[in-house]
């Protein structure tokens, strides 16, 4: 890293030592830069001693609004492991590092412990890893000066308009229209921008460009919303020796789901969704993710429902250590019970807490394709008449009572039509079979290659059965049984 | 009174070793029947059988035969059909009707083939609480669903495929329906000897030609209240095509 001013880092006792406030004080007013030196209780502009680390990814710029803050999010969350002080700028994350570079050994160090882990999250958003960063003592500094791709460091305030001076003004990020029009005055570096008369600056390019300029020397105040990031929750626990048991292992994992519980409702929120992975030793670790329907904060439905997952699960070896993850949360809404003094007869809810807990339970034991809820669809053709829908699809397409078929349809339908034999002129199934009524003549997809042609019929076997059946009219006209009027 | 413990010994099954009923204590008084009858679920008395816990089925014949008038609220009903298509769901469209209407759900657990969706729509059982689950779910995990949503309050009934099902495995679901206050159907292929659910019934053909096309022979094998086997023809296609 460049470094035009080099000064000695400070320890933690010798700000107290100079009698300087460490904490750093985001939205005091600062006139001047000689108010650095006055006394705290006057007008402290930010904390002097504040050096803001910033991190530019231009190539963020090419996504829309919605995607950078949720990109700069995740991003800001790795930052938060060389501080606690991050603000979210357009495609910049900037953080005050002076505090922290004592216990990293300076810029570099600091600089080096950040690098690996962006880049490998932002090759895992599919993005160009590369950004620039910068360092100076105010935020808004150190952003224009990672603009310019310069990896400047700047210890001193005093230095800032030295170092500043000597870029381009495309880093104030001006308007297409702004921009042509100081480019056609001859301006090219913010050094000839301090040279305008500010008053006339102000009138022709408004406010913007001036108070940007007097952030970045520290002149005005820079207020900053502050990071913070979501909250997540994840607990581990090494066992003291290898269990294969799951009885056993539930102990230990209803003692975690206990644990975040309590943490769901200290902060009021519930959830959805929750990872445990499971350690082994000299194998591949197990993970397995238990979802609810409805978000939730009741360790007994989360014990329950990860019971079922456990003991459907094939341990590849005994497990060493467990791992509870937590990520996504929702808000927590109570449900308030209906006054039994309210003369109001009111439907019971459709979302029945239980039935839902049921239809958890039975996803998490059979998985999700083995448990459905079934539709009606309006169509000819009767093996498309009937649609599946995921247990938690809700449709609210209401079939027509015209559309529901006047001729009598079986309630068990075969999913392969099985073709029907014929011996001395008559139709066997198992049994003989005779025809009750028909036909009731089917034609539909005659725009498609297997068009559908069939003639129905009512029958009955020897044995009892009453069955659906048809005769192809192409071809050899096969008979097939279809369905059983059960 | 001697004889009336006997007879409670030989209904419930169970072992009663550790309630020390002794002859000389109950020859003084009818209490500790009374006692024994509150306090164990297991033990009921034949006439106490009351026709408000029981809903009516829908087919007049059929509801003469019963005990009760009607199904039982709770508990495991079975049904026993050699072959698919004799009737065994016409049986039962009033009442999935009246548990629809209780805005309950219906679970059906490895039906044989697909649900028909139109047909449920033609006899007026509305699709919207109906989950199934699939008939190529393991016998274990079937069973499962059954004896969870047979807990389940808001399952109002629960409807099983299965062969043939051993005496503990059903004790276990009938305690299941009981306690969870849901009525359970199985189809079975085969009947048990002896069973420990509240009721059996036979589906069979009676005519073999297209005259009677719509009726069935409905044997009750067993039903709590009845003392032998009933059986009754019924008209079960009546209620096929009526819309809601």
């Amino acid at each position: 890293m460049e470094n035009p001013d080099i000064r000695r880092q400070y320890s933690l006792a010798s700000y107290f030592d100079e009698g300087i406030n460490p904490t750093n004080t985001f939205l005091s007013k600062g006139k001047n830069l000689d108010s650095i030196e006055k006394p705290a209780e006057v007008y402290s502009p930010a904390n002097p001693d504040s050096l803001w680390y910033a991190l530019y990814f231009p190539q963020l710029a090419e996504l829309d609004e919605a995607q950078q803050e949720s990109y700069l999010n995740q991003l800001a969350i790795l930052v938060e492991r060389v501080s606690s002080n991050i603000t979210i700028q357009s495609q910049a994350i900037v953080c005050e590092i002076r505090s922290a570079l004592r216990y990293f050994g300076g810029v570099d160090k600091l600089h080096e412990t950040l690098k690996e882990p962006i880049q490998a999250k932002l090759i895992k958003l599919a993005l160009p890893e590369y950004f620039s960063y910068a360092a100076c003592p105010t935020v808004t500094g150190s952003l224009l000066l990672a603009r310019s791709g310069k990896k400047t460091l700047v210890y001193r305030k005093e230095n800032l308009r030295s170092a500043l001076s000597k870029l381009p003004i495309d880093v104030l990020n001006l308007s297409k229209d702004h921009f042509q029009k100081l480019s056609n005055m001859g301006i090219r570096y913010l050094s000839d921008v301090w040279l305008l008369p500010s008053n006339g600056l102000q009138k022709r390019f408004g406010k913007d460009i001036l108070t940007t300029l007097n952030k970045a020397l520290s002149l005005e105040s820079e207020p900053i919303c502050n990071f913070i990031a979501s909250p997540n929750f994840s607990t581990s626990y090494v066992l003291p020796y290898e269990i294969e048991e799951i009885s056993l292992l539930l102990l230990v994992t209803n003692k975690m789901l206990i644990k975040s519980c309590a943490f769901l409702r200290t902060h009021d929120l519930s959830i959805d969704k929750f990872q445990i992975s499971l350690r082994h030793h000299k194998k591949d670790k197990t993970i397995i993710n238990v979802g609810t329907q409805l978000p939730t904060r009741s360790d007994k439905i989360l014990s329950k429902l990860l019971e079922i997952h456990l003991r459907s699960l094939n341990l590849v070896a005994p497990v060493t250590a467990i791992k509870l993850e937590m990520d996504e949360f929702q808000p927590f809404y109570s449900s308030s019970e209906i006054l039994p003094l309210e003369n109001i007869v009111r439907e019971i809810q459709s979302n029945n807490r239980d039935l839902i807990e049921l239809m958890e339970q039975l996803v998490a034991r059979l998985g999700r394709d083995l448990v459905h809820r079934i539709q009606m669809t309006s169509g000819h053709c009767p093996e498309y008449a009937t649609k599946q829908l995921a247990y938690n699809e809700i449709k609210n397409s209401k079939i027509k009572q015209e559309e529901i078929p006047a001729i009598p349809r079986p309630f068990l339908l075969l999913k392969n039509p099985k073709q029907l034999t014929i011996k001395n002129g008559r139709l066997y199934n198992k049994k003989p079979i005779a025809i009750i009524s028909g036909p009731e003549r089917i034609e539909t997809y005659w725009w498609r290659m297997d068009n559908v042609l069939r003639d129905y019929y009512i029958a009955l076997e020897h044995n009892g059965s009453r069955l659906w059946i048809y005769r192809e009219r192409e071809e050899e006209k096969k008979w097939y049984l279809h369905g059983y009027f059960a | 009174m001697k004889e009336n413990i006997e007879n409670l010994k030989v209904q419930s099954g169970e072992n009663f070793s550790g309630i020390n009923v002794t002859d000389s204590d109950n020859r003084g008084s009818g209490l500790n029947i009374k006692e024994l009858l509150l306090n164990d679920a297991s033990l009921w008395r034949a006439s106490d059988i009351d026709k408000r816990s029981h809903n009516g089925t829908g087919y007049v014949n059929l509801d003469n035969i019963l005990p009760g008038g009607g199904w039982p609220k709770k508990g495991l009903v079975e049904i026993i059909n050699q072959h698919y298509g004799v009737g065994e769901l016409q049986l039962l469209i009033p009442l999935m009707r009246s548990i629809i209407k209780q805005r309950k759900w219906i679970l059906w657990v490895s039906p044989p083939h697909i649900v028909y969706a139109p047909a449920l729509l033609q006899a007026g059982i509305d699709t919207e609480r109906i989950l199934v689950v699939d008939e190529t779910t393991s016998c274990k995990n079937a069973l499962w669903s059954t004896e969870k949503a047979l807990r389940s309050k808001d399952c109002g009934l629960v409807l099983t495929w299965q062969t043939w099902l051993s005496f503990k495995v059903l004790r276990r679901l009938q305690i299941a329906a009981e306690n969870g206050g849901t009525l359970g159907f199985i189809f079975k292929r085969r009947d048990n000897k002896s069973s420990p659910s509240s009721m059996r019934l036979q589906i069979k053909n009676t005519m073999h030609n297209c005259h009677n096309f719509d009726e069935a022979l409905i044997t009750v094998i067993k039903a709590r209240g009845n003392l032998k086997s009933r059986d009754a023809r019924v008209k079960l296609y009546q209620h096929h095509l009526q819309h809601s």
